[in-house]
């Protein structure tokens, strides 16, 4: 609790007394009894009340516990919430003497998450820790300095040099280390049911641009009966990351970070090139893509109804759930056609948030998310890769041994954009809101503005 | 689906274009009610069985299952409960402060009153978009939590800061309500009991008051309806998820990972039973009430 | 404010003859304790001694006026308060440029996000929707509730049944009628296109609420539903109070019923018509809640209203200052029709 900048609180404190008083007036009855006792000492009132109040009566708020650790995170359906419950499942052996108070708050990835932590960190009243993106997705935070430096507390050497450099620059953004990534999910996946393509004659593996995906498409619409591709489009973020995939796979990395960079002008027939080919992928996506969502999709392609899948690998999870649905015999994935040196990569991280209601426990738990066991525990079960490249693989099935081995061996990781890791929250706002209506109207020129502006 | 409802007793002597009249009103019926039905129907569905079968069908044998409405009640008893908390005493202090204000603002008359009326009335039509970001800057400023060492407070400053904030907001139509009333009130009536010496607040206490039962039915109802079901302050103002709301959850429930429709439209029908009680139970009144609106 | 003040100011009514025989000599006692309850029971005993020199009508209207601040004065605080100040508040901020998670910064005020408003693609798109929406919602659900207002009025059986029926939709919450209607308009099974699909029209239906052609169509047709019930309701008051014999007189003259409703009856319904319509766009102002249910913060363009992007702007992006800029619009639209709306009450004596 006295590790924020004092400054910016002393500012905040002020007019927090000022507009209260305004506030006392109209609340009448309730004004009646806080009778401003803490104008005498700005400085402690909100933090020591709360603590009072907390040791008083051992309210269970967290608020001034140092032994209790309220954790916000979106992982609450199926194979996520158990891979997360395996982690507080370590955390709590490592740290019996911690009380864990699991916050989850669904709606998906970035929905209602960002809005309730955001309401809290304004309000000076963050949880212990919350699960963000890393990278760009912090910088409304580090801005304001509201989140602590753990260079020192949590990344020690030994974790430095497990963690991949890029990983650990995305912890950084804005020089200070203040996330812990837990986990890597690669985006760049083309998924596909094996019968399915079979039997229209498409070999996945020797598609070798986008532009050839498109042509397997077309091959899998004439030959058989199935979805070429089980798309969703009743969310933006899907058709926003198939975009940026289709652009790495059609121009380079480098083009991509130029684009990240903010070069959109620079780069129009490129950016306007993967448009195109977007807007022919979706001629052959579900009739109800725009009402159904990508797992749904995806039951789609176990069924045999569809071909193929573009997504993040957590859709691999949802295979391993299905009966009689074997990885290489009934389904496999090849990398994003044009993309195969690249880990395009999705991670999530955890923070320190300052005013923090439990500074000892958040350490703990940060420090046990950044080892083996915590990434060994949590990963086999998320269907993702840890971001320390000393985790045994044994439990992690065929599969993810094969993406961690692509990974070991990939040229390039570059942050991506629909989630949140390579632009900042307001530009990744913007450009969801563009490919709400890409996927509404496939205007290419509206969604290359859209996309202009939106850097 | 409803068009069974009362055909025979209906028909008794009736001529043709009385039967077309009737029909109207029960294919009317049928629209006004085919959503709810279609939802009811598929909340007693399992996941194959809402597939399989049109919508608004029964539940076929083998398909029919209560365990949505388990799991949508276990999923939103806490935010029944934050709501119930923050409903009830916003809906009470708004319908007293709003016939306080009408009494104020009717029966005892002054010059200029009109003024501060129309300041009443205009703010029943603003749209809570405008008094958003302020609103959320003014209670992170307020921080009831931090400024009242009580638990109680402290526990749930987001249900507070929200009941208080629906109060304010609700003053305005619940004064409108009110005032449509007390203008009925004659005031001969209220002229000889201040000849007879009572003061403004006896006459309040003695006689408006009295009088204001219907009118307070009436407004209770309408306000709870109207906080109960309000969304946009709740993802606003609450940010502690042990404050949560039913409406908040609700639509949670909805955003979850897997669209389960079953659990969805059970999800939907506990969230709305408290308004759908009040209304079944108080359905007149409410009409009262909307029509008294204007 | 206090309530000595103005009990002192009662006694001087008291005292002077040419009022209208007030005599409230056991006012004190009464007004101190229950006006003092319903205030914050501060005393100010600093009273005011303006006597002799007021006229008698003065002091007896300040009277009133004293008399009547204890009830309406708190309530009109907050009003003011969390209604007024807040509305001037956001047009500060809207001056700020503030955005992030910091605080804003009051020092320097510019109307750059007013400008910027005026060249922004999706403020045009959702300003566009905001005007469609509201006269399209409006005009469709009075049309609606009119007709149901008429159906009903025909001496009906199970009135009562019927009207709470078509009332029912506006019990209901948003959140509750969107998930509702997510379902009916869901392309494959919902309600809406398998009925199509049973009376062979498969080629009308449609994937509601996902084609830009028809997402905004959808949302209207389903506000309608829920407040057709209203317009009933107000029209249906309306109707009751046309006095009888006009029908009658009009149907001696040989009137047909249609003709007896366009030239008499409607016209007289004029009122109805203007307080239905204001509420019901005040509603559709309110209609974020249902959108924000059904698409989150990003319906598309063809969809997209002020409410939902005020939302977006402010609380997705952090632009707290765009988004107040888009809540002084919208603000300003909800104003444009109740400024009109309401000095026409005052007018007519309605108020």
């Amino acid at each position: 609790m006295s590790q924020h900048d004092p400054s910016d609180d002393a500012e905040r404190l002020t007019r927090r007394h000022y507009v209260a008083g305004a506030g006392a007036i109209a609340t009448v009855t309730l004004a009646g009894c806080s009778d401003d006792g803490g104008s005498g000492d700005d400085g402690s009132s909100d933090d020591g009340s709360g603590d009072d109040g907390s040791m008083d009566d051992g309210s269970d708020d967290g608020s001034g516990d140092t032994s209790e650790l309220e954790i916000v995170h979106w992982w609450t359906a199926g194979g996520e919430q158990d891979a997360f419950n395996a982690l507080l499942d370590g955390f709590r052996e490592a740290n019996p003497d911690v009380e864990v108070v699991d916050n989850p708050a669904p709606g998906g990835a970035g929905s209602a998450i960002d809005a309730v932590i955001q309401n809290r960190v304004i309000d000076g009243n963050p949880p212990s820790t919350f699960q963000i993106w890393p990278g760009q997705a912090l910088t409304p935070y580090t801005n304001e300095d509201l989140l602590e430096d753990i260079g020192d507390s949590v990344w020690d050497d030994e974790m430095r040099d497990a963690y991949l450099d890029g990983v650990v620059e995305l912890s950084q953004p804005a020089g200070d280390l203040v996330a812990v990534p837990i986990n890597i999910h690669r985006l760049n996946n083309l998924f596909y049911n094996v019968s399915v393509v079979e039997d229209a004659g498409v070999d996945p593996s020797t598609i070798d641009s986008p532009q050839g995906l498109l042509d397997a498409l077309e091959t899998i619409d004439a030959e058989t009966d199935a979805t070429p591709l089980a798309h969703q489009t009743q969310s933006p973020w899907s058709s926003l990351q198939l975009w940026e995939n289709v652009f790495i796979g059609q121009q380079s990395v480098d083009d991509y970070q130029t684009l990240l960079d903010g070069d959109v002008e620079g780069l129009e027939d490129e950016v306007r090139s993967a448009l195109e080919l977007l807007a022919d992928y979706l001629e052959y996506i579900p009739e109800d893509a725009g009402s159904i969502t990508w797992d749904q999709g995806n039951d789609g392609l176990i069924a045999g109804d569809a071909a193929f899948l573009h997504q993040g690998d957590w859709a691999a999870g949802q295979y391993e759930g299905a009966s009689d649905f074997e990885f290489s015999d009934d389904w496999d994935m090849v990398p994003f056609p044009g993309t195969s040196g690249v880990y395009h990569s999705v991670i999530d991280s955890f923070v320190f948030p300052t005013n923090n209601p439990s500074p000892e426990a958040t350490e703990q738990f940060l420090n046990y998310a950044g080892t083996v066991d915590a990434q060994e525990r949590f990963n086999p079960i998320k269907g993702s890769i840890p971001p320390r490249t000393d985790v045994p693989m044994d439990e992690f099935g065929d599969f993810l041994t094969r993406q961690f081995e692509d990974f070991q061996n990939s040229d390039s990781q570059p942050p991506t954009i629909a989630h949140g890791t390579g632009v900042a929250p307001a530009i990744h706002s913007a450009l969801d809101e563009t490919f709400a209506n890409f996927n509404g109207n496939l205007d290419v020129d509206a969604a290359y503005e859209g996309i202009r502006d939106a850097f | 689906m409803s068009a069974d409802a009362g055909d025979g007793s209906l028909l008794d002597g009736i001529d043709t274009s009385r039967i077309a009249l009737y029909a109207v009103l029960l294919a009317m019926v049928a629209f006004y009610l085919a959503p709810l039905e279609s939802g009811l129907t598929t909340a007693f569905k399992t996941p194959d069985g809402f597939r399989a079968t049109t919508p608004f069908a029964p539940p076929p044998v083998g398909e029919f299952t209560t365990s949505a409405w388990g799991t949508a009640f276990e999923r939103l008893s806490a935010g029944l409960l934050n709501s119930a908390l923050m409903a009830v005493p916003a809906t009470v202090l708004s319908a007293l402060f709003g016939s306080l204000a009408a009494y104020g603002l009717t029966n005892l008359r002054w010059r200029g009153q009109i003024a501060v009326l129309v300041l009443f009335v205009a703010g029943v039509f603003i749209p809570y978009q405008a008094v958003l970001v302020p609103l959320t800057q003014f209670w992170s400023f307020v921080d009831l939590g931090g400024r009242i060492p009580l638990a109680v407070v402290d526990d749930y400053q987001g249900l507070i800061n929200l009941s208080i904030t629906h109060v304010a907001y609700g003053i305005p139509i619940c004064t409108v309500l009110f005032r449509s009333y007390y203008a009925t009130i004659d005031d001969e009536m209220l002229e000889a009991a201040r000849l007879d010496g009572a003061s403004a607040a006896t006459i309040y206490r003695r006689i408006i008051l009295p009088l204001s039962v219907p009118i307070f039915a009436v407004t209770l109802i309408y306000q709870f309806t109207q906080i109960w079901n309000d969304l946009l302050f709740a993802i606003v103002l609450v940010s502690d998820p042990s404050n949560q709301v039913v409406t908040v959850a609700l639509n949670q429930l909805q955003g979850s990972f897997v669209q389960q429709f079953n659990l969805q439209m059970a999800g939907a029908f506990v969230a709305a039973l408290p308004t759908l009680v009040v209304y079944v139970l108080f359905g007149e009144q409410f009409a009262k009430g909307v029509a008294g609106e204007t | 404010m206090s309530s000595r003040i103005f009990a002192a100011l009662l006694r001087d009514t008291d005292g002077s003859p040419a009022t209208e025989g007030e005599s409230t000599a056991s006012d004190d006692p009464e007004v101190r304790t229950d006006g003092g309850a319903v205030v914050d029971g501060a005393d100010d005993p600093s009273s005011s001694t303006d006597t002799a020199d007021a006229s008698v009508i003065t002091r007896l209207r300040r009277s009133r006026f004293l008399e009547s601040l204890p009830f309406w004065g708190p309530p009109g605080l907050l009003v003011f308060f969390f209604v007024y100040g807040a509305i001037s508040w956001n047009f500060l901020i809207s001056l700020t440029g503030w955005e992030g998670l910091g605080a804003p910064d009051y020092s320097s005020l510019s109307t750059a996000a007013y400008t910027e408003l005026l060249s922004d693609a999706s403020f045009i798109a959702a300003f566009r929707n905001t005007i469609a929406l509201l006269v399209v919602f409006t005009a469709l659900s009075l049309v609606v509730g009119l007709f149901l207002a008429i159906l009903v009025d025909q001496q009906i059986r199970f009135e009562n049944t019927f009207r709470t029926i078509y009332l029912l939709p506006m019990s209901l919450s948003f959140v509750v009628t969107a998930i509702f209607w997510s379902w009916m308009y869901n392309p494959r099974i919902g309600l809406i296109n398998v009925a199509l699909r049973g009376v062979g029209l498969d080629a009308l239906t449609q994937a509601w609420l996902s084609d830009p052609r028809f997402k905004l169509a959808a949302i209207i047709f389903a506000l309608m539903w829920q407040f057709s019930g209203y317009c009933m309701v107000v029209y249906l008051a309306g109707l009751r109070a046309i006095p009888h014999d006009q029908y009658e007189a009009a149907r001696i003259d040989g009137a047909s019923t249609v003709r007896l409703y366009r030239r008499v009856i409607i016209p007289q319904l004029r009122a109805s018509t203007m307080s239905a319509a204001v509420v019901l766009v005040v509603f559709a102002l309110k209609a974020f809640d249902f959108l924000f249910v059904l698409f989150g913060v990003n319906p598309g363009s063809s969809a997209d209203i002020l409410s939902v992007m005020m939302f977006r702007v402010a609380f997705d992006r952090l632009q707290w200052a765009y988004g107040s800029a888009v809540a002084m619009v919208l603000f300003l639209m909800a104003l444009s029709v109740i400024g009109p709306y309401l000095y026409l009450q005052y007018r007519r004596g309605e108020l």
